[in-house]
């Protein structure tokens, strides 16, 4: 007799998916129809599962803060599928057990948690049906027109680029006037960089001061023996700074192709793992990145990882908790991108990443510490990349 | 009702019943299968009819273009959603994190 329970980080939600009517299939006749279904999402196992109604009522009748000793089959089936959390020795059972008990002790807000580890990808590659017919790929091909177009027709168009409400209240014109020297005359070359160098190396100095300007920390205070506020170049929700940086270096003057961690309070970087060769480091910096070609190319690459359990300390299963968290990774990335565009160097940042693969790399638990997004940057190539749109000045109407 | 509720049981993923379909829409030698045999291939494949009477024992299904016309507009629909990746052939750059940008075969974009 197993000793069963339901997971505390379990939810529930109904979909209908298009389908066809099967018994009007077997006469012959294709007639749109509906599946409605139940799924259990948990965020122990980050995903989602159809249940039956059966199934359903069998779950929400076990507590989840009490182990239960049950024999009835289907429980085990549910286990199996990790809707129900089983106790025992079973390496599978024993992980989703402590996912679930990590949540609730690193304070995870629940509707967090569930967007959070349900949208996380894993081996997911853009380049596995990118070439007309749904083809793989080597090098993501530029978009082609006739397939905007059909994205359009099967979309619409976008809603405008300027917001479509016209003005209903007085309008009071702004004076024209434009920020002059430092800051003013670095943010017009801020921008995205998909096509990086692969003649040139990055030197050690650049990445050291994009290190320091970005990660660094330039200050610490003592707010309560055993509470140190840190202060960074970016802010933070709470002054918390829990990002991290993982490095994933390819060609950097000086310092081995491989994963690294930035230590802040020492500004050095730890090795975590030697690749072979810069070839190495791309192939994986774009798997990472889910098959983005025009960013694998990047000299260096940067993981921003949460410490999620810093925030939660303050933010204790807290609403707002993680859309700061996601905040203080924006506001990094654009911190990045000002200083690579100081040095001259090319910068990206994207949030399609396999978070589950970047994690297990980088021997992160995904749940005290998790990727988010990664940046990139390093000499760019003297040629723009074709995925860069033809920018051209644009002057407020009058 | 445009989609009445069916009096089945499905028990496999919306990505195996979205694969399911797609082996009708090509497959011979699967719709053969089926034809000769529904129920037993049905359930093989998690489908479950709650009135087994009413299923003959040989059918004749649709002809392949008509399911493939129907599945046309749901391929473009297979990602977002409660799974977020289903796997099928999709318009890559919408996962992708670059803009909409259009080059012309010419070099004139």
């Amino acid at each position: 007799m197993a000793r069963v329970k339901r997971p505390v980080f379990l939810f529930f939600t109904c979909q209908d998916h298009p389908f066809l009517d099967i018994e009007q299939l077997l006469r012959g006749v294709v007639e749109p129809s509906s599946l409605r279904r139940v799924y259990g999402l948990s965020a122990a196992v980050g995903g989602a599962v159809p249940v039956s109604d059966e199934e359903l009522q069998l779950i929400i009748s076990l507590p989840s803060d009490e182990w239960v000793e049950a024999d009835e089959p289907r429980l085990a089936e549910l286990a199996d599928r990790g809707l129900v959390l089983r106790d025992g020795v079973d390496p599978v059972d024993e992980e989703r057990r402590e996912r679930d008990e990590l949540l609730a002790e690193t304070g995870w807000n629940p509707y967090a948690a569930l967007f959070h580890f349900l949208t996380r990808w894993q081996g997911i590659d853009l380049r596995a049906s990118a070439a007309p017919g749904g083809e793989p790929v080597e090098e993501l091909p530029p978009i082609r027109r006739e397939d905007l177009e059909q994205f359009v027709a099967e979309r619409g168009p976008p809603p405008p680029a300027f917001h479509p409400r016209g003005p209903s209240g007085q309008v009071t014109e702004l004076p024209l006037v434009e920020g002059h020297g430092g800051l003013f005359e670095l943010l017009p070359r801020r921008k995205t960089t998909r096509s990086f160098d692969a003649k040139s190396s990055l030197a050690l100095e650049s990445l050291s001061i994009v290190l320091r300007s970005v990660f660094g920390v330039h200050g610490s205070a003592l707010a309560a023996p055993g509470v140190v506020t840190l202060k960074r170049t970016s802010p933070s929700g709470g002054g918390l700074h829990p990002l991290e940086a993982y490095l994933l270096v390819a060609n950097v003057d000086g310092l081995p192709p491989g994963l690294y961690r930035y230590l802040g309070e020492n500004h050095a970087l730890e090795l975590i793992e030697a690749l072979e060769s810069p070839g190495d480091a791309h192939r994986l910096g774009t798997s990472f990145m889910c098959g983005q070609t025009y960013f694998g190319s990047a000299h260096v690459l940067v993981v921003l990882a949460a410490r999620f359990e810093r925030n939660h300390w303050k933010y204790n299963a807290h609403d707002k908790a993680y859309p700061a968290i996601l905040m203080d990774a924006a506001h990094l990335s654009q911190t990045l991108y000002l200083v690579a565009a100081e040095l001259g160097l090319g910068a990206f940042v994207t949030a399609a990443i396999n978070g589950v693969d970047v994690d297990e790399r980088l021997g992160l638990d995904g749940y005290r510490e998790g990727s988010l997004a990664i940046c990139g940057f390093g000499p760019p190539a003297a040629e723009p990349s074709p995925f860069d749109p033809a920018f051209v000045p644009y002057v407020p109407s009058r | 009702m445009d989609r009445p509720e069916q009096n089945v049981r499905i028990t496999i993923s919306d990505e195996d019943a979205q694969k399911f379909l797609e082996r009708l829409a090509t497959d011979d030698d699967f719709r053969a299968e089926l034809e000769q045999n529904p129920a037993a291939v049905l359930r093989d494949h998690g489908i479950e009819l709650l009135q087994p009477e009413n299923v003959p024992e040989t059918v004749t299904l649709p002809p392949k273009d008509d399911i493939d016309a129907y599945l046309a507009p749901t391929r473009t629909r297979a990602f977002g959603g409660v799974h977020g990746w289903l796997g099928f052939a999709i318009l890559y750059y919408v996962l992708g994190a670059m803009p909409l940008v259009v080059t012309e075969d010419d070099g004139s974009g």
